[in-house]
């Protein structure tokens, strides 16, 4: 097999929260992200699923050097990011690249379409300057936008069609991996079903790899090959798309996918309710962390930790109950 | 048995600089007592214009009611007196909204607002007011009542906020919730919480739900009914078994075939092709003729009217009036 083009070793990502009173400075750590190993091979899409808080978006911000690790390591193409010159960091940046949720918020309001597309090329001085309007002009027809809007301003487009100036955007470097985090959310059903393929035929295409982050497991499961589950900072199951959706083996992993709602009123349902909100990430429950609200929690769950063990081929779980 | 509301010929125009948006198209409905009504539809379909119009929130300007009657109990909503009105909404009809942070005042603690609509609607003592809040956030799951009703709203996670807004909703007891999006905020597995929570409140006050959603996984695991709105108007509507079973609008099977869930992995997924129509301009024929696969010349130009095509499931396509689809 070929180096995997990602590697997290252990990473965390602790952010500190001071809370002052009069008397006490008690300082305190949100855990956001608290050990993930991950491996990704080059032209995979992996899923990233889980709650809100539970990470995913400190996750792929970490990996992006967006906010410093606290420990672990990061390689891409077997450089460790983490360890990298700030210049060497820059030189790497083209090369990964981010896809946010909301395009009303990530695009520059006061800037133009082709300026939009064409910030990063000439930041990374990657374009001659009178190739510029040619490279933009083929990316927005690669994400299926005219090239005559290209003197728009963002708030003259629809939801859709903003995902799309930001995909054209972080497509425009050339990257060998994108981080997508929630990239259709925002959008109408009619409208996601656009962008989800338009995002499946550019990875095909360019064999790019991608992370997809969404709480909204039917479309992971459409475009992922492997699915990671995480809960309050960690990746309890990770697995084959079909091996996590057809078979869970982590109680949390049944649990989400239960409590989708369906398309499809005559389906019998046994839906596994959860009781409560996830506990705080500053203070996360002892051994495993998803006792207090597991249906099937024993008294073994409070105290050991369970780690990410395989227990099918390629279909890893850390619970202490799932042989 | 008598329509608990009866939403007739309703149209809510907006009148902006731009021209006249029509956001509510000529639309009509009726609630049975104890039923749920669900109302899909992607943004800017008019589901929630219709809920906000039922309720008297429409802004006016620049909203105007063109026409329509909406009766509940014999009282039609849109013609009433402010008096009349305020003996109905927030006692008899109550409304939940999407966003809990924002529909909950940040300054005012939870108990001051779950006994709100009790000293606005109900000559009721102090100690009676708390008795009761205690009892409707009991119902609603939330423990601690003693701590949870000094608390506020910003103490509180998105699910907990929800139960809050549900009990100060319910606790006058109301023969109808209108339930804008309320769990599309939420996680699934604390949306599957509320749906429930819905649900088990209903049956035990046998109230009638209007459920506004764009989830259609939602809809068929939660209403009776369901009416599915493009702009502006019915396109169609049917018992929700029926409709998931076999749809009868073209725009409800491509909503439907453009879910991920349904087509197999890795497949495109079925996409509408363009975008819904602007709302601003007199809508010619079928408001859904432009993006319509199966769109004939007569859907350009005959105004398409909800019939029924099968026991109570009316569609508004003239295709499927004449059997052709």
């Amino acid at each position: 097999m070929s180096e995997p083009i990602l590697q997290l070793d252990g990473v965390k990502t602790h952010f500190p929260v001071r809370s002052r009173s009069l008397f006490s400075r008690r300082a305190s750590t949100v855990k956001a992200v608290d050990g993930v190993d991950l491996t990704l091979e080059r032209g995979e899409v992996l899923g990233l699923v889980g709650e809100s808080g539970c990470g995913k978006s400190t996750l792929a911000r970490t990996v992006l050097q967006l906010v410093p690790p606290t420990a672990g390591r990061i390689l891409f193409e077997g450089r460790d990011l983490c360890a990298l010159s700030p210049g060497a960091l820059r030189r790497m940046r083209p090369r990964l690249q981010m896809i946010f949720q909301d395009p009303y918020a990530s695009l520059n309001p006061r800037m133009t379409v082709f300026d939009a597309i064409a910030e990063p090329m000439r930041a990374h001085g990657l374009a001659a300057r009178r190739d510029v309007p040619q490279r933009v002009s083929e990316l927005m027809e690669r994400v299926g936008l005219a090239a005559r809007f290209v003197r728009k301003y963002p708030h003259e487009f629809s939801g859709g069609q903003r995902q799309r100036i930001a995909i054209a955007r972080a497509l425009a470097l050339g990257p060998a991996l994108i981080l997508a985090d929630e990239p259709v959310s925002a959008l109408d059903v009619s409208v996601q079903a656009q962008i989800l393929n338009l995002i499946a035929r550019l990875c095909r295409d360019n064999a790019l790899t991608l992370v997809l982050i969404s709480h909204d497991l039917s479309v992971v499961h459409h475009l992922a090959h492997r699915i990671a589950v995480m809960y309050l900072g960690r990746v309890v199951e990770i697995g084959d798309a079909d091996q996590v959706f057809g078979a869970a083996l982590h109680p949390y992993t049944q649990a989400l996918l239960s409590a989708v709602p369906q398309p499809d009123p005559t389906r019998e349902r046994r839906r596994i309710v959860l009781e409560g909100d996830p506990p705080s990430p500053i203070n996360p429950p002892s051994g495993c962390r998803f006792h207090p609200r597991c249906p099937m929690a024993t008294a073994a769950c409070a105290e050991t930790c369970p780690e990410l063990e395989e227990k099918r081929p390629g279909h890893r779980a850390a619970c202490l109950l799932t042989k | 048995m008598a329509a608990l509301l009866h939403v007739d010929d309703l149209r809510t125009y907006f009148h902006t600089r731009e021209g006249v948006v029509r956001a509510v198209d000529g639309v009509s409905f009726s609630i049975e007592p104890g039923e749920t009504l669900g109302i899909v539809g992607e943004s800017g379909s008019g589901k929630s214009v219709t809920a906000c119009t039922l309720m008297g929130l429409i802004p006016c300007p620049p909203g105007r009611i063109h026409s329509g009657t909406a009766r509940f109990n014999g009282v039609d909503l849109l013609r009433s007196s402010d008096k009349e009105l305020r003996a109905i909404r927030g006692k008899r009809i109550a409304m939940i909204f999407q966003d809990p942070m924002t529909a909950l005042n940040p300054y005012l603690t939870i108990g001051t607002q779950v006994v709100e609509p009790l000293r606005t609607h109900e000559a009721c003592s102090r100690r009676e007011a708390r008795e009761r809040a205690v009892a409707a956030l009991d119902a609603v799951g939330i423990q601690d009542t003693a701590t949870a009703l000094k608390a506020y709203p910003h103490e509180f996670s998105g699910g907990m906020r929800q139960r809050a807004m549900i009990a100060s909703a319910l606790i006058t007891r109301p023969d109808l919730l209108i339930a804008d999006e309320p769990t599309t905020a939420l996680d699934v597995t604390v949306q599957a919480q509320i749906l429930e929570l819905i649900k088990s409140r209903q049956r035990e006050l046998h109230m009638a739900v209007l459920f506004i959603t764009h989830d259609l996984g939602v809809v068929a695991e939660t209403c009776d009914h369901v009416i599915v709105m493009y702009a502006g108007r019915i396109v169609e509507a049917a018992p929700a078994s029926d409709l998931f079973r076999a749809p009868r609008h073209p725009y409800t099977r491509a909503l439907m075939a453009s879910l991920p869930a349904v087509r197999g992995r890795g497949e495109d997924l079925y996409t509408i092709p363009g975008l819904p129509p602007d709302l601003t301009e007199e809508l010619e024929g079928c408001p859904f003729a432009p993006r319509c696969e199966h769109a004939a010349d007569a859907c350009r130009v005959a105004r398409c009217i909800l019939e029924e095509v099968a026991p109570h499931h009316g569609s508004a396509c003239i295709r499927v009036q004449a059997g052709e689809l």
